[in-house]
């Protein structure tokens, strides 16, 4: 009798783990983003543009990997922008201010007072397990080499670098033509309203009518990737990473900041077209100049992902009867796109492999729009909170299984 | 009996499981359809698009189109709309071809797609419907509006070429005059009325004033307001409950009620304001402007003012405040030369000053207010318009009681919301209404200070020489010894009288208190609670926020080391005292790196993240990253090293 009063509870409670574990959110690792703006100051809105773009968080399929500077400034355009090659004068700034080297003391925690490092971000980011990393990297075994490297490739090795030379595009030609006509205007309307204190504003020179609609940004945006190789790591570990205060081990880490680089990958260019002003709110136009410029940097960080594939992100599944991921338009996904399906495999040693399992494609008219405030814009798809997938080949997947676009 | 236990738990189980939901399917084609949690196909795929299911009914689309069906696949709402989105619960927005209307879960089609535009439905349960009219840059103009319900049904029948919301009720002071910055227009607008627009937007922009509304669905606008638009859209939304409203059809208004009844006459060129007491205060007019109210409940019109020359003089209606409204009455060059004078001022007059300002000096802070114009004149009028008072030259209303200055600027008095005198001229110098209107710190004739209540009496003695507006129920006051203490709405000593400055946090359910003994003396820390000074006194502080308060110790040194210059080189302030840590309520140390007072709440964060304790290394992440990330530094130079974080 209470065997069978058991059998059911069990089954019962079965039936209600099943039904909620296709909706948990699923842990994975990311790459690290560092993201800065070039704003012209010769241009309108630079400052906008500038508050805006500080405002613009780091997209959530990255890593956080700020540094101090977010704003770097000009006041005549950036040469060579347009081109598609290296441009001199950017990598020039990163270079000079040792970027690379920053970046790497990020990764350990490092006190540029002291030169004391830790391991806590690379466990948080690695998702070690936090009880037995410490336990691995004591024995200075082949294990600790191996999760060492493991943390190399998959974590720090995976920093990267965005630099968004932001311009706005000014429609303005005919605000003299406007401004006389509004003189006349003004003046007609005092003798209508019987306010003269109108007569003193249609003397005025008036520029044309600023509005934010059709706010348009352009934006050129430069991809780099940290370097760390087997023979970076090494110097590293061995002369400049302390657990403790070491005076000797933080100066050379200080004389070695020159050594460590940034490698460019590529550039992009954002189409500058128009973003609509619906949803944003009467009293809050400068809204647009966030939409665009969030817009336009998230266009461009979808199209680097398309040209290099180092830069794709991955992704899990979060369902799997359908097939269904938290990823839509915002990156860059269309009809044609599609995806492998990735096993993540965790070593003994605790590394990881992933190993492709299948190939996926969105479903067209289940594609999600996550675009920056496509909700408010009414957006036709906005509310479907997640995108839909058919399979185009391969075996069963699971929730949690990770994808990753494959280029179009 | 085993059998029937087992059947028993199945039956349980079985009761137990959620409903059965749909999911969508998709077939090799790629159409659409559901499949039960079995995997089962219960509605064929045939869609092109499919939406989960929410209260059973799903949004499919095919050929272009959308419709409704339910759990069997039959279709609800027919699959020919060119678009449907929800609007409010349970009640969608249809589109066919360039017309909309509205569609309830529960009850069908509420309105037939025959209008040009339904906006978004506000918190009040109000949006706007247009018929007619044509797209002009994206807006629908020249149509006609009214109002719909989000139930579906109409409020106020479309067939106005302008709505005007009125100011609501709850936000209206009484003494506050035709402020037309609060109007709110939903309408069509002309090329001229853009032009006035835009010019008075650029006149407002040169003095500094700030355009701070709520939306505006098509405003007229004044120096101060929102501006006009043509047209109507989507996304606009009222901002009221619509109890009443004025509408416009072609120069002529009239208001109207929330069930779309007509109450007023139509008056030409008319602006209203929102009626209380079933007075509605209007003018007309523009050179020459009539003011007055129309009296709801007699039907018949009260002129205060007939065709006054406004480059002369302006009269101004008040919303009634019960049987009585306030009239003022100023010459046209009485503000600066403007006419548009939206705000009485507060006043109260110390006798015998001639200045344009009057100054207090309550508990160590000065006050300033401006006075009432000497030509200005004030007097309440009855519901018939009858003037049933003298005139005042100075008055102020909180909260149902009005203190007035009379005509001769020598005495106060205090009246209550029907104009009665509640004291006699003269009885205080000064009387100070509290924020909540229902207290009055008053300065007797021999120079102290004490409360009175709304009736008059006395709440607190007349024994101090200063005394504060209530903070969360306690005041602090100055007693004839110049020793200020606090004390609370009883006139219980909260604080004892030992010290020459005070300063209380203003945070409901405030503890500690900073005070000095001596003038430029120290600071120390006050608990309430424990009767007694905890910690060490300090150079300078801030109030507690959380639990913490910035302080500068009396040990504290800057001394311009590398760590201490790269975190905060920043301000350029090089004072020492500019510089504090963070102490706890009874005065513990909570960080250690010298900050600027700017960094505190952001250090006050950290620690509540970090269970009150932070590391150095914690404490400089967050002066670099507050610091630093808006600051703009050159492309073409080498940044400091002091700048960067790592």
């Amino acid at each position: 009798m209470n065997k069978n009063i058991i059998i059911c509870g069990i089954l019962l409670l079965c039936n209600v783990f099943q039904s909620y574990a296709q909706e948990s959110e699923f842990e994975y690792r990311r790459s690290s983003l560092y993201s800065l703006l070039i704003n012209h100051d010769d241009q309108k809105f630079a400052n906008e543009i500038k508050d805006a773009f500080v405002k613009i968080p780091v997209p959530d399929k990255f890593n956080d990997h700020e540094l101090s500077v977010k704003v770097l400034t000009m006041d005549e355009k950036l040469k060579g922008a347009s081109k598609d090659k290296e441009n001199t004068t950017v990598t020039d700034f990163l270079v000079r201010n040792n970027i690379a080297s920053r970046l790497v003391g990020k990764w350990f925690n490092r006190d540029k007072f002291t030169g004391e490092c830790n391991m806590e971000l690379v466990k948080e980011r690695g998702l070690y397990n936090a009880s037995t990393y410490d336990q691995i990297l004591a024995e200075k075994s082949a294990r600790s080499a191996a999760l060492l490297m493991d943390a190399g490739e998959e974590l720090i090795g995976n920093t990267f670098v965005v630099v968004n030379d932001i311009r706005y595009i000014d429609k303005s030609k005919t605000g003299k033509a406007l401004g006389i006509g509004l003189r006349v205007l003004g003046a007609a309307a005092a003798v209508a309203t019987g306010n003269t204190s109108l007569i003193d504003t249609g003397d005025q020179y008036a520029d044309m009518a600023e509005s934010l609609k059709g706010f348009k940004v352009k934006i050129n945006t430069f991809l780099y990737r940290l370097v760390w190789d087997e023979a970076t790591a090494t110097t590293f570990y061995k002369e400049q990473y302390s657990a403790k205060p070491d005076e000797t081990k933080k100066e050379n880490f200080e004389k070695a900041r020159g050594t460590y680089k940034l490698k460019y990958v590529g550039k992009v260019e954002s189409s500058g077209s128009t973003t609509s002003f619906l949803g944003i709110k009467e009293d809050e136009p400068i809204m647009m100049v966030r939409k665009a410029c969030q817009r336009a940097i998230d266009e461009n960080i979808a199209s680097l992902q398309n040209e290099f594939e180092e830069f794709r992100v991955k992704t899990p599944l979060v369902s799997n009867t359908p097939l269904t991921a938290f990823i839509g338009m915002k990156e860059g996904i269309t009809d044609d796109s599609r995806f492998e399906v990735l096993e993540v495999i965790e070593n003994e040693d605790g590394s990881r492999e992933y190993k492709r399992v299948g190939i996926i494609r969105p479903i067209k008219a289940l594609i999600w729009d996550n675009r920056f405030m496509a909700a408010e814009e009414g957006a036709a798809t906005a509310g479907l909170g997640r995108t839909t997938f058919k399979k185009e080949s391969g075996g069963d997947f699971m929730p949690g299984m990770l994808i990753r676009e494959i280029k179009k | 009996m085993k059998n029937k236990i087992l059947l028993f738990g199945l039956l349980f189980f079985a009761l137990s499981l959620p409903a059965q939901d749909l999911k969508i399917h998709i077939d090799k084609k790629g159409r659409c359809g559901y499949v039960d949690e079995q995997g089962e196909v219960v509605i064929k795929c045939k869609y092109e698009i499919a939406f989960p299911f929410e209260n059973d009914i799903a949004k499919v689309g095919k050929g272009g189109k959308f419709g409704f069906i339910d759990n069997e696949g039959e279709e609800v709402l027919s699959i020919d709309y060119d678009e449907i989105v929800l609007w409010s619960k349970g009640v969608y927005r249809i589109k066919d071809g360039d017309k909309y209307g509205l569609y309830s879960i529960t009850d069908g089609i509420l309105q037939k797609p025959q209008y040009t535009c339904i906006s978004k439905p506000n918190r009040y349960g109000k949006a706007i419907i247009a018929v007619g009219g044509k797209e002009k840059s994206g807006r629908i103009a020249d149509a006609k509006i009214g109002i719909v319900n989000t139930d579906g049904t109409i409020a106020i029948k479309p067939e106005y070429d302008k709505l005007l919301e009125l100011k609501p009720l709850e936000d209206l002071q009484p003494y506050e005059i035709f402020r037309s910055k609060e109007k709110m227009f939903i309408g069509r607008m002309t090329k001229v009325e853009q032009a006035v627009y835009d010019a008075r937007k650029k006149a407002a922009e040169k003095v500094g004033i700030t355009e701070n509304a709520p939306m505006t669905v098509l405003g007229k606008h004044d120096i101060y307001g929102n501006g006009y638009k043509i047209g109507i859209h989507a996304d606009d939304t009222l901002n009221t409950s619509v109890e009443y409203i004025s509408c416009y059809k072609a120069n002529k208004s009239a208001v109207v009620d929330k069930k779309g009844k007509v109450v007023t006459p139509f008056f030409k060129d008319c602006e209203f304001l929102t009626p209380t007491y079933d007075m509605f205060p209007f003018r007309y007019g523009t050179k020459k402007v009539t003011t007055g109210y129309y009296n709801l409940r007699t039907k018949k019109k009260i002129i205060i003012g007939k065709k006054i020359k406004t480059k002369k003089q302006v009269v101004y209606a008040t919303p009634f405040t019960g049987d009585v409204a306030l009239v003022a009455t100023a010459n046209a060059d009485a503000a600066s030369g403007t006419l548009a004078m939206d705000k009485l001022y507060m006043t109260y007059y110390a006798p015998n000053t001639f200045s344009n300002y009057s100054t207090t000096t309550v508990s160590g802070i000065t006050t300033k207010t401006q006075i009432a114009n000497v030509k200005y004149k004030y007097h309440f009028i009855n519901r018939s318009g009858e003037k049933i008072s003298d005139d005042f030259s100075g008055i102020l209303y909180k909260g149902g009681r009005w203190v007035v200055i009379n005509s001769d600027h020598t005495e106060l008095s205090l009246l209550d919301s029907d104009g009665k005198a509640l004291i006699e001229y003269g009885k205080y110098r000064e009387i100070i209404p509290h924020n909540d209107g229902k207290l009055f710190t008053v300065k007797a004739n021999d120079g102290k200070w004490g409360v009175i209540d709304f009736e008059c009496n006395e709440v607190i003695p007349f024994n101090y020489s200063s005394i504060s507006e209530p903070i969360n129920g306690w005041y602090w006051a100055t007693n004839t010894e110049n020793k200020t203490g606090i004390i609370d709405v009883d006139g219980n000593i909260v604080v004892p009288f030992e010290f020459h400055n005070l300063f209380m946090n203003n945070a409901k359910g405030c503890t500690n208190v900073w005070g000095r003994k001596e003038a430029n003396g120290l600071w120390c820390n006050y608990d309430i609670e424990k009767q007694e000074i905890v910690g060490d006194e300090v150079r300078s502080s801030s109030n507690f926020m959380d639990n913490y308060a910035w302080v500068v110790p009396q040990d504290q040194k800057i001394i311009n080391d590398a760590t201490h210059k790269a975190l905060t080189a920043l301000y350029l302030t090089k004072s020492k005292d500019s510089y504090g840590i963070l102490i706890d309520r009874e005065g513990n140390r909570k960080t250690t790196i010298p900050i600027p007072l700017e960094l505190f709440p952001d250090m006050v964060n950290a620690l509540n993240a970090h269970n009150g304790s932070v590391s150095p290394l914690q404490e400089r992440a967050v002066i670099y990253k507050e610091t630093r990330k808006a600051l703009k530094h050159e492309l073409s130079k080498t940044i400091d090293e002091e700048i960067w974080d790592f």
